[in-house]
């Protein structure tokens, strides 16, 4: 009775938390700005420097009916349009896809199994994909499949695959408690590593291609890996995002979620699913870029909290902006060669990470 | 003030267990168990460590599946409800309640809507009403934007029951709910439960270790052995000494309470140590492991 109660519960009861525009908008607004920024600013980075106006006014000119609207004419060389239009921005927004999905399938694991050191390989789906991309890589397939992405498609069937058979094996009765997805993960996940392992040891004379696919990066980058991929990430984005309010009752734990009506199981099911789909999706046209999806999720819950509603967006968006930061430095920063761009995911996210770790254990105490 | 002043029984009847068993691989847990539950009573489960008090609660609330038997709320089998259905209608304060990190008391407290609310549905202004009602009604309101897991043991269950109440549940199932609280904490907490039972008719199931607490707010108690229905009725009724000898395997007094006539259990303290061979240790019961 005593205590008035403070500006914050005030906010929460108002509904501003919960009904977002006034406390979220804002702040998902900027991260999509800073995100456009960054990859605008991406593509003027490369061999040939281009200057940010001609990149925006590239870009707006190739949209239908934008360019004429704003009334663009073109300053710049034909040659810029080329390098902006086919090579640099596919790439800068692929790295933006891949970037999100990791994130939001690590933040989703991270809920799923109220574990923060959960990432989106957690339960199989790199080992599976692995296996797959480099099946494909060193057995004698024919080689008119190699153009048509028999690589990615592999790495995506059999990190599905996995995951699949992780989820049945780690079945008891009715329901599958997370501690045996977990194991089942780590069995199944082991077991596709060592055929991986097996594969690269007997054909060594093709371990470089091997070793830069299992490294990541987004070398390949292109407008047909963009739609390929794109409509998985999105499916498995809206699913996530719509039960993001259900992942914050996960939180209290599992059953005290089945007292408040949810269906667990159900749940469950639904978000491997859609975090399989999407990891599957973004391991298959980038390899095995480590760090983003552990890291990211988790900044982004020390600083913002815990609240899925605004985790999920917030994720994603820093998602895509650190990779194409990372995929920015990993391209210039030695050019003309180019480094794996997990090496620059590493090398960079560790260290703030700590940092910011650091700086909530001084406030904690 | 309390339980005593009975409130009297109409056709309100809330919940209706007949028959109920339950079993954790070939241990029989839970055996032939049957009771009633109506509008505005408080009713006791008392018994052992092991007799299946908690198990009975995830029955009620349908963690697990019973072996044989019915439970019907309202008149509907729990079996055939949806689960959002059966969260409306029964709202659990479980014994340990972890509390995540991060989040406040008041966004908590507003999970107790979910039972209400279609998956990809945010919350109303009603559910915030509700919400800010069951806050004041737990004197959990001047907590709102405190971390849930700082709070100290009484608050917590404060809060948890808070959720409870904005579940707008018409029975609420309480396992031990002021197990590590202190005696202030305890009676606290129990008065707060009566006053739902009594002012909004809520039917109380509460699961209560300490005897002579459950005496004082339970209209009716139900004694559990080893899973099975030992004695059911008034406390008067069921609290005896030879009752307690029985279940408990101790030898106590029972005398009645100096205000209310109530009955009060007393234990005094074995010189040397006590006569093994006296204390009954039901042979055939279980003992049940709760994962």
């Amino acid at each position: 009775m005593s205590a008035v109660p403070s500006l914050r519960s005030l906010v929460v009861l108002a509904g501003l938390r919960y009904h977002r525009p006034q406390y979220v908008r804002p702040l998902v607004g900027l991260a999509a700005l800073a995100l456009i920024l960054s990859v605008v600013f991406s593509v003027t980075q490369g061999s040939v420097p281009i200057p940010m106006g001609a990149v925006a006014g590239i870009i707006a000119a190739s949209v239908p009916r934008l360019g004429e609207w704003l009334g663009i004419t073109p300053s710049w060389p034909a040659t810029y349009e080329a390098v902006v239009l086919q090579i640099r921005l596919p790439r800068a927004v692929l790295a933006g896809m891949v970037g999100a999905s990791l994130a939001v399938a690590g933040a989703s694991y991270q809920g799923l199994f109220r574990n923060p050191l959960a990432d989106p390989y957690l339960i199989g789906v790199a080992s599976g994909a692995g296996l797959g991309a480099v099946a494909a890589i060193v057995l004698p397939l024919p080689a008119i499949l190699y153009p048509l992405g028999v690589v990615q498609w592999m790495a995506f069937a059999s990190g599905i695959i996995i995951v699949a058979l992780v989820y049945l094996l780690a079945r008891v009765g009715r329901s599958t408690p997370t501690f045996t997805l977990l194991l089942a993960g780590v069995a199944l996940g082991a077991f596709a590593t060592s055929v991986t392992s097996f594969l690269m040891y007997t054909y060594a004379e093709k371990l470089h291609t091997v070793y830069a696919w299992l490294l990541g990066g987004l070398t390949m980058g292109s407008w047909q890996q963009v739609l390929v991929t794109l409509p998985y990430m999105v499916l498995g984005f809206v699913v996530i995002i719509m039960h993001s309010r259900l992942i914050n009752v996960l939180q209290l734990d599992e059953e005290q979620a089945a007292q408040l009506g949810i269906d667990v199981e159900r749940l469950k099911q639904v978000l491997v699913m859609a975090a399989t789909l999407m990891t599957a999706a973004a391991v298959s046209v980038s390899g095995l870029i480590g760090f983003v999806g552990l890291i990211v999720p988790h900044a982004v819950r020390l600083i913002w909290g815990p609240d899925h509603r605004l985790l999920l967006p917030m994720s994603a968006l820093l998602g895509a902006i650190f990779l194409v930061w990372a995929d920015t430095l990993a391209r210039t920063i030695l050019a003309p060669v180019e480094l794996p761009v997990g090496v620059v995911t590493a090398f960079c996210g560790a260290p703030f990470f700590l940092w910011l770790l650091r700086q909530r254990k001084r406030t904690a105490f | 003030m309390h339980a005593h002043e009975k409130s009297c029984i109409t056709d309100s009847l809330l919940l209706e267990v007949e028959g109920l068993s339950f079993n954790y691989g070939r241990t029989a847990v839970l055996a032939d168990i049957s009771f009633t539950l109506h509008r505005g009573e408080i009713l006791g489960v008392v018994g052992p460590n092991g007799s299946g008090k908690s198990t009975l609660i995830r029955l009620l609330s349908r963690l697990l599946q019973p072996a044989s038997g019915s439970i019907r709320a309202s008149g509907r089998s729990i079996a055939s409800l949806e689960r959002q259905a059966l969260a409306r209608m029964v709202a659990v304060v479980p014994q340990s309640h972890s509390l995540p990190d991060g989040f406040t008391v008041a966004e908590v407290i507003m999970m107790g809507r979910t039972p209400h609310l279609r998956p990809f549905q945010a919350e109303g202004k009603h559910d915030l009403s509700v919400t800010r009602q069951a806050m004041e009604m737990t004197d959990t309101w001047r907590l709102a934007d405190r971390l849930a897991n700082e709070l100290s043991g009484g608050e917590r269950q404060r809060v948890i029951i808070a959720r409870a109440l904005a579940q707008q549940p018409s029975i609420l199932l309480l396992d031990e709910p002021t197990a590590h609280l202190d005696l202030s904490h305890q009676v606290a907490i129990l008065d707060l439960v009566a006053s739902f039972a009594h002012e909004q008719g809520l039917g109380v199931l509460i699961v209560e270790h300490d005897l002579n607490l459950a005496i004082q707010y339970c209209h009716r108690l139900v004694m559990l052995i080893g899973g099975r229905l030992f004695a059911e009725g008034t406390p008067a009724k069921v609290i005896t000494a030879q009752n307690i000898e029985a279940v408990y395997g101790i030898e106590a007094d029972v005398v009645p309470h100096p205000h209310n006539g109530l009955p009060v259990t007393l234990v005094a303290r074995s010189n040397g140590h006590r006569d093994s061979a006296k204390i009954v240790t039901p042979s055939q019961s279980p003992r049940p492991k709760h994962p």
